[in-house]
């Protein structure tokens, strides 16, 4: 469904991510983890039309997405539910949730799934009227995940959703990770928490500094690597007090 | 070739002096060869870049865009006017003078004295000015620059016992010459030059290219702004003070948007970051408007166009430069060292990084790399 | 307008210097709200703003053999493709380029315009046909108003209230809201760039053609410089009541607007423009001290966009040398 090939991403003569390559297929959850640096967030800024490769291809669904504009790129069907959550805070929950439905042309269904969503997180529904800077860290999450959905992705990019969150939203966070991927909702996912994420995903590529992959597989291939649970697991785990 | 050889004096001195040249060369060519037609413009065109100057110290240094320098230029202009009119037609002409400025009628320091006196209240006033404006950046600076010109206006237009308002001063000694003009560049030049390549220039740049690294490491962000500030006002001060005497008949009036666009425009064409973009801006705006002006008297085959095309010419030209050349003519680079010049067709060394904007506040949105919708 | 040897009431003649500043105040509210829209939105701070109030005068003169709706209809076509091929000619080239950028642009557009009306109009102003009907007072207890001032304040109320509808009750409105807050993150979820900055100048352009057509029919004629007032007192309104947010600004372009309204009637020449001195001194006190505006303060709207200048929401792209995540 999404391929990434060997893109270059350069800020200025930094090149943050080099010659980097991962797939998603149709209805895997994907994850991407990796430090400090790593060019996680830049690899998703760059699937998502807010950086231009500068060298090397992206495909959604066989056509290439490399450089177009992010609400182009959205309409295709990829969504994204952004670093630090950016939520709009001035406005109303019940606006941050009609404005995920821009690029949608069926207003009747889409006010439908507005419905829905409140159902689902019911906080949402709970502060339907109240602006956005009202929610807490957790609630603005779900808030966020929610908006995402609501254009109907066919891809949902989620980049460090946990960031900052109190060790029980974490929890929620990831059951509705867990949730979606139930439903067969195609995921990439980038974390800090590499643990919980190679747990939850499918499939996760370990991303060392300039976008390179060092390690990829299941959770159980992972596992079997020798010093990788030393190297990453045992740090991101030390590095979050052991939430995990 | 040890210690400090003769190439390296001259690299250190290279830039001003190559600028001080183009600057004395382009004096020459134009009063040898054009004569007393363009004698006048060119003093005035002179008196500008010294204004341009003093914003490039401010403004080329710290990123920070004003548009409010004219209004020191206004003030060094009617001090420097008001300390030099004769005393008989001071006392006829200026009837209402507050009893607290009586003491000015009875008053004549002479040019020199003047002019400098002129630099030093302007100076004054930038000071006062300057706790406010160090500390706003980007917009908010332009905002609070444009409030200084609009006030010292406002005052100058309404303070009729002190400046005449809306009529023109009378009894200006006309005591500047082209040459006089020429001197004051030349100076200009080098104290901006120098101002850049200080330790302080240093630290100011280092504020404009990334504030927060810059205060990390301990810079003072608004004193280092601030004494740019305090100098950049002085030399508008001696900017205005010059052009008083130059072309004696002024008001309130002239100086208020006109002067602020055109010093704008020249050195954010020529490239607000360099002491070379400010020189080549000035001189080419200068050439291109009386081109166009020529035009607007002359006509061109015996079309006339309507006047006006010459200021309409300059935004023009300020605008493309700002979508095609956002650094300026010069890239905001100074000239470099002959050694140093790259040819066309060898490579270059820009890197994208460098192509941002007038002045390096980042992007106001994080806008896409290509937004063709 | 008034002719004060009619009134026997002092009272009568504050009462309609009041009438007169309420009125015209909503005028400015206009414009400081479409200066607001478009800070908001792409972060220009449009000084040609006040050449749409111009175009709009001199669509007036030229159509002044025409019957009013026609005169209407025509000026503010007129003042919105204006503003429209100002987006599209000036700012959509810059649309990446820094809010100073914009500024500096935009003075250069406004230079331009004012000397194009130089060129194609010379000579003395250019007078607009008053309406007679509009010309006529009516007379509420001793208290005379002239129609002009109900009809100019019945049509800012009714656009206001219109702009505001449009802005909280549609697609659109709430489209610009959120790229007012975060340009770049509505572009994420689908808001098409170009979609809402054409609508933030097509909104302008409607505004000011009907700002213009009021703010004109007051003058009785145009000049080339004729938008430079207007913009001026929309601009400090609009700041000091804060340009991060629509409402603030719009209620600081009003209070300014209708204070030198009334200060124009009612002060001697001296006094009111040493009155533009303050008015400006408190422009750089507010932009030191209180940088989101007086009213955006006090209605303790937490994040506003006048800060988030400041600091780029995404300083990611912001730092080119800050690579990777």
């Amino acid at each position: 469904m999404l391929e990434v090939n060997e893109i270059w991403v350069h800020y200025g003569r930094i090149a943050a991510v080099q010659g980097l390559s991962i797939s998603v297929a149709e209805g895997e959850f994907v994850g991407l983890v990796g430090h400090n640096g790593a060019g996680k967030t830049t690899t998703m800024n760059t699937i998502t039309g807010t950086l231009k490769p500068s060298r090397g291809d992206i495909r959604f669904n066989g056509t290439s997405i490399a450089g177009t504009a992010p609400d182009r790129i959205l309409r295709a069907g990829i969504s994204l539910v952004p670093e630090n959550r950016r939520i709009f805070a001035r406005l109303s929950v019940a606006e941050n949730l009609r404005i995920g439905t821009s690029a949608r042309k069926d207003r009747r269904e889409a006010e439908r799934d507005i419905k829905r969503m409140c159902e689902r997180f019911e906080v949402l529904g709970q502060f339907y009227n109240h602006p956005g800077a009202k929610l807490s860290g957790g609630q603005q999450q779900q808030l966020a995940i929610a908006r995402a959905l609501l254009s109907r992705p066919r891809l949902l990019l989620l980049d460090e959703p946990t960031l900052g969150l109190a060790p029980l939203m974490v929890d929620r966070v990831f059951e509705i990770l867990q949730e979606l991927k139930d439903e067969g909702v195609t995921i990439l996912l980038v974390e800090q928490n590499a643990a919980r994420t190679i747990e939850v995903a499918d499939r996760t590529y370990v991303l060392r500094s300039g976008g390179r992959i060092e390690f990829q597989g299941t959770a159980q291939e992972l596992s079997q690597i020798g010093d990788f649970e030393t190297a990453y697991i045992g740090l991101s785990r030390a590095a979050k007090g052991g939430a995990a | 070739m040890g210690g400090m050889s003769f190439g390296d004096l001259l690299r250190k001195v290279w830039v001003p002096l190559a600028l001080c040249t183009f600057v004395v060369v382009t004096w020459a060519l134009v009063t040898g060869l054009a004569g007393t037609v363009y004698e006048r413009t060119l003093a005035i065109n002179l008196i500008y870049l010294v204004l341009v100057l003093a914003l490039q110290i401010f403004s080329g240094n710290s990123g920070v865009l004003s548009f409010g320098h004219v209004g020191f230029m206004a003030i060094g202009a009617f001090v420097s006017a008001l300390l030099t009119i004769p005393e008989d037609t001071k006392k006829a002409t200026f009837l209402t003078m507050p009893g607290f400025l009586d003491w000015i009628l009875d008053t004549n320091v002479g040019e020199v004295p003047a002019i400098l006196l002129g630099g030093l209240i302007a100076m004054v006033f930038g000071i006062l000015f300057a706790p406010p404006i160090v500390r706003l950046r980007g917009v908010q600076a332009g905002i609070g620059t444009l409030a200084i010109l609009i006030i010292v206006y406002v005052f100058n237009i309404q303070t009729t016992s002190i400046t005449r308002g809306t009529s023109t001063m009378i009894g200006v000694p006309e005591t500047t010459s082209t040459e006089d003009a020429l001197m004051a560049v030349l100076a200009t030049i080098v104290v901006a030059y120098f101002f850049q390549q200080s330790r302080r220039g240093l630290r100011l740049r280092a504020l404009r290219e990334n504030e927060r690294a810059a205060r990390s490491v301990g810079v003072a962000s608004e004193f280092e702004r601030g004494v740019a500030w305090v100098l950049s006002t002085f030399i508008a001060g001696v900017a205005g003070a010059i052009y008083a005497h130059y072309i004696t008949a002024f008001s309130a009036t002239s100086f208020y948007f006109d002067i602020t666009f055109i010093a704008i425009a020249m050195l954010v064409v020529g490239g607000l970051t360099s002491v070379s973009g400010a020189v080549f801006g000035c001189i080419g705006l200068a050439v291109v408007q009386e081109a166009l002006r020529r035009f607007e008297v002359n006509g061109l085959f015996g079309e006339k166009p309507p006047v006006g095309i010459a200021t309409f010419g300059l935004a023009l030209i300020l605008l493309v430069t700002l979508i095609l050349r956002p650094r300026g003519i010069t890239k905001g680079r100074e000239i470099p060292f002959p050694t140093d010049w790259t040819w066309p067709g060898r490579k270059q060394r820009a890197t994208a990084s460098e192509e941002t904007s007038v002045a390096t506040a980042p992007p106001a949105h994080g806008a896409p790399a290509e937004s063709g919708t | 307008m008034i002719d004060p040897s009619a009134l026997p009431l002092a009272a009568a003649t504050e009462i309609q210097y009041a009438v007169d500043a309420i009125g015209y105040g909503t005028v400015y509210a206009l414009m400081a709200l479409s200066l607001a829209l478009l800070f908001g939105v792409m972060g220009l701070m449009n000084f040609a703003y006040g050449e749409l109030i111009m175009v709009a005068g001199y669509t007036m003169y030229l159509s002044r053999d025409w019957s009013w709706p026609v005169m209407v209809i025509v000026t503010i076509v007129v003042v919105t493709v204006f503003a429209l091929a100002m987006e599209r000619l000036a700012f959509r080239p810059l649309r990446r380029a820094s809010p100073v950028t914009l500024l500096v642009s935009s003075f250069a557009v406004s230079i331009m315009l004012q000397q194009i009306a130089y060129m194609a109009f010379p000579g003395p102003p250019k007078g607009i046909k008053p309406f007679s009907f509009l010309r006529d007072n009516v007379d509420i207890g001793g208290v005379r108003i002239s129609h002009l001032t109900i009809l100019t304040a019945a049509v800012t109320i009714i656009l206001l209230v219109a702009t505001t509808i449009v802005l909280k009750r549609t697609m659109l409105g709430i489209q610009l809201r959120a790229s007012t807050e975060d340009f770049h993150m509505a572009q994420l979820v689908g808001v098409r760039a170009n979609g809402v900055i054409v609508a933030a100048f097509a909104i302008t352009g409607l505004l000011a053609g009907a700002a213009g057509l009021l703010y004109n029919l007051r003058f009785g004629s145009v000049t080339a410089l004729r938008g430079q007032d207007p913009l001026l007192i929309a601009f400090v309104g609009g700041v000091i009541g804060g340009l991060g947010s629509l409402g603030g600004a719009a209620l600081g372009g009003f209070m300014l607007g209708a204070l030198t309204t009334a200060l124009t009637a009612a002060l001697p020449n001296n006094v009111r423009s040493y009155t533009t001195l303050f008015a400006f001194l408190a422009v750089i006190a507010v932009l030191v001290f209180v940088p989101n505006g007086l009213i955006t303060l006090r209605v303790g709207i937490v994040r506003s966009l006048w800060r988030s200048r400041r600091r780029p929401p995404n300083s990611e792209l912001a730092a080119p040398a800050a690579g990777g995540d």
